[in-house]
């Protein structure tokens, strides 16, 4: 059974630096692996990288054993996020023209869903607690509430893929711990891999697999 | 589903893509007025001018012999709906002031019958003014204070005392009567410009005198005639030149009237012809041209039919050809749109740019983020254009309402004899203004539209994070 996300020998330099040289990393299917690094070690543009935001100068990139071209379109790529991959940011990116609601149902509106999407919506606010404030405007959330909304936003399509990175990093340790396990639950749920960025020790413990991210390489800690 | 999702809530929620929408309406709202009014002229014009000249006239330089046969057979075609003789020349018109001083004017003497002339709709009740030396913007005038067509004044005054006198000699009670004048002279209707120019020297009963050269400096005819009526059209050639007399009187001045018994009886110039609107004026000719009865009736004179805009179409090729030049003027005016409306949509994109670096990091094409954004430009265009529209056919009819209603003319009577500004609704000129400004929408926005589409969702995440 091929890997969910392999990367392969991914090098990334920018201007005067290489960020990423030569970076291997395999995900399997459910796997949840977590990555570590100090600031600026390149661990969002790995995570760029691995949700085909960004081209890296070198290396290969296969999700679910296909091999995405190095060549690939601004539209192919976008294709190939809609439908395998879901992001959390650190920042939360939600649209402040939109209600909750709205903001949730963007992929789905996207790519053209049906009811059961629309179902699945309501179930993830029921779940996350924010079902009462469905018609709200986003500015109106509180951090929390709103990486809780980025959190189902992320995840309403059941991508097979979710990239997090720093999720929590603008939360209080407290709602920070909540919403990763908000996050890895509903994940399990779906059977979704995901690589997520975190320097929360606790949170890192519950994934299936750990690394750090180090002179441009992944290192398992494990 | 997503494309026209987020081209309305951006058009609704930004004020900005209003400024779009308002700079559009206010465009096509102008044009649509302007144009309007300017095809309203054109269209007044064609109508003055057509009824004036008439649709297409039968004409021969030789005169045609004036008989029944002739109208039957003209009629006799499905299009022509009524047919009417005239005389038609230019002449010189001698007017006699109370002092005894005469004066000559050129003029345009035509002849034509009363009744059949207004069957082809000349001298309607709209043309023949009232008369002349009231103030125009007065009400208008009763009946009986308007010319009289061809009966004169004096004519006039003494018809209910003959009816007296008719009724009297039946009773059997001869009632005593003003002695009657000698003889009417027959009336004659004259440009309400000409009458003006004169500055007085005529006015309704003023009696001039109307004679004709002949080729050897003799006189082809001569006869004497009494202002009785004005006519005015708003067409130059008519309001300065015309004077109308009875058929009869014109076919005296031209020597057509078979006093010497040469011709076998009278003759007229020609016939005038109004064609049902419809009817292709180049076949209804060509109709009558191969009827051979027509043809016999007419032998040997060289008649030959004229369509009015060959005679006249001047008049209304030369607002035609202002109204093209407002078209070109308007369009441009559409196409300085473009710079309000890239204007509008470059900062609405700058705007924006975070959702669209989140849309299209969430595996949205960019080609559907470029769409998003044409989509918007284009309905905001159009919305403006349908507003521009509306607003543009109530200014339309506003105007007269309104004019009357302040007091204040856009066009002087005086010079086109109607206060009211000819409007025209014409759906096909809004219509293509709209149809420019979807095109104006589609190609302003597309430089901001194909920027919003080039983003990279990668430099947005890190701006906001
Ligand atoms: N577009 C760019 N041009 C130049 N340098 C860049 C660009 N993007 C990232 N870098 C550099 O690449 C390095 C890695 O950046 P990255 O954001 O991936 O770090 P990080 O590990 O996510 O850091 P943090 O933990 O602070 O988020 C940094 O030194 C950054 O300055
Ligand atoms: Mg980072």
């Amino acid at each position: 059974m091929s890997a969910r996300l392999s990367l392969l020998g991914i090098t990334r330099s920018f201007p005067g630096t290489t960020v990423l040289d030569g970076c291997d990393l395999e995900l399997q299917i459910g796997e949840v692996v977590s990555v570590r690094g100090a600031s600026g070690t390149g661990k969002s543009t790995l995570l760029n990288i691995a949700g085909l935001l960004d081209t890296p100068n070198a290396g290969s990139i296969a999700i679910d054993g296909t091999v995405v071209p190095s060549k690939a379109s601004a539209g192919l790529r976008a294709g190939l996020r809609a439908k395998h991959i879901g992001f959390v940011f650190q920042g939360f990116h939600l649209l402040p023209e939109f209600n909750v609601l709205e903001n949730v149902l963007l992929p789905v509106r996207a790519n053209g869903g049906n009811e059961a999407d629309r179902q699945r919506a309501d179930a993830l606010l029921d779940r996350v607690g924010l079902n009462q404030r469905r018609k709200a405007a986003v500015q109106t959330l509180s951090g929390g509430e709103a990486q809780r909304v980025a959190l189902c936003r992320a995840l309403v399509r059941k991508p097979p893929l979710i990239l997090a990175d720093e999720p929590t990093g603008n939360l209080d340790p407290h709602t920070a711990d909540e919403v990763l396990q908000l996050l890895l639950e509903l994940a399990r749920e779906d059977g979704s891999s995901v690589l997520l960025v975190t320097h929360d020790p606790r949170i890192a413990a519950s994934a299936d697999r750990r690394s750090e991210l180090r002179d441009g390489r992944l290192h398992d800690l494990d | 589903m997503l494309v026209p999702y987020f081209a309305l809530r951006y058009l609704r929620r930004r004020r900005m893509a209003w400024l779009a929408l308002a700079a559009v309406a206010l465009t096509v709202w102008v044009s649509v007025l302007v144009l309007g009014v300017m095809e309203g002229w054109v269209s007044f014009t064609r109508v003055q001018v057509r009824a004036s000249e008439s649709d297409i006239s039968l004409r021969s330089s030789e005169g045609i012999l004036a008989s029944r046969a002739v109208d039957t057979i003209l009629t006799k075609h499905p299009s022509v709906v009524a047919a009417a003789p005239f005389i038609a020349t230019p002449a010189p018109m001698v007017s006699e002031d109370r002092s005894g001083s005469k004066r000559m004017i050129p003029i345009h003497a035509q002849g034509v019958d009363w009744q059949a002339d207004r069957a082809i709709n000349r001298l309607n009740d709209a043309w023949l003014h009232p008369r002349p030396g009231l103030e125009l913007s007065a009400p208008p005038l009763e009946a009986d204070e308007r010319g009289t067509g061809f009966i004169t004044q004096d004519c006039r005054a003494w018809l209910p005392l003959a009816g007296l006198e008719t009724l009297g000699g039946l009773a059997g009670l001869p009632v005593p009567l003003p002695p009657r004048a000698s003889r009417f002279r027959a009336g004659l209707i004259v440009g309400r410009e000409l009458m003006y120019e004169q500055g007085g020297r005529l006015r309704m009963g003023s009696p001039v005198a109307i004679t004709l050269p002949d080729q050897k400096g003799g006189r082809l005819g001569s006869v004497r005639l009494e202002i009785s009526d004005t006519v005015g059209t708003g067409v130059l050639e008519i309001d300065r030149y015309a004077a109308i007399m009875p058929l009869a009187s014109a076919q005296r001045l031209t020597d057509q009237d078979d006093r010497r018994h040469r011709n076998g009886g009278p003759k007229v110039d020609g016939y005038r012809m109004r064609v049902s609107p419809d009817a292709d004026l180049e076949q209804v000719r060509s109709e009558l041209l191969s009827d051979s009865d027509l043809v016999s009736a007419v032998q040997g004179s060289r008649a030959r039919i004229d369509l009015w805009h060959e005679i006249r179409g001047n008049a209304v090729r030369l607002l035609e050809i202002n109204l093209r030049t407002l078209r070109i003027v308007m369009i441009v005016l559409q196409a300085l749109c473009i710079f309000t409306v890239a204007a509008v949509f470059s900062t609405l994109v700058a705007e924006k740019r975070h959702d669209i670096g989140v849309l299209i990091g969430i595996g949205v094409h960019p080609w559907r983020v470029i769409a998003i954004f044409l989509l918007a430009s284009t309905l905001a265009c159009v919305g403006g254009g349908l507003l521009g529209w509306g607003a543009g056919w109530g200014a339309l009819a506003l105007i007269n309402p309104l004019s009357e209603w302040t007091g204040w003319t856009l066009f002087p009577q005086q010079v086109f004899y109607t206060s009211e500004a000819p409007i025209h609704f014409d759906w096909r000129t809004p219509a293509s203004f709209i149809a420019l400004q979807a095109g104006i929408g589609l190609v302003s926005a597309l430089i901001p539209a194909i920027r919003a589409g080039l983003i990279n969702p990668v430099d947005t995440i890190r701006e906001a994070g």
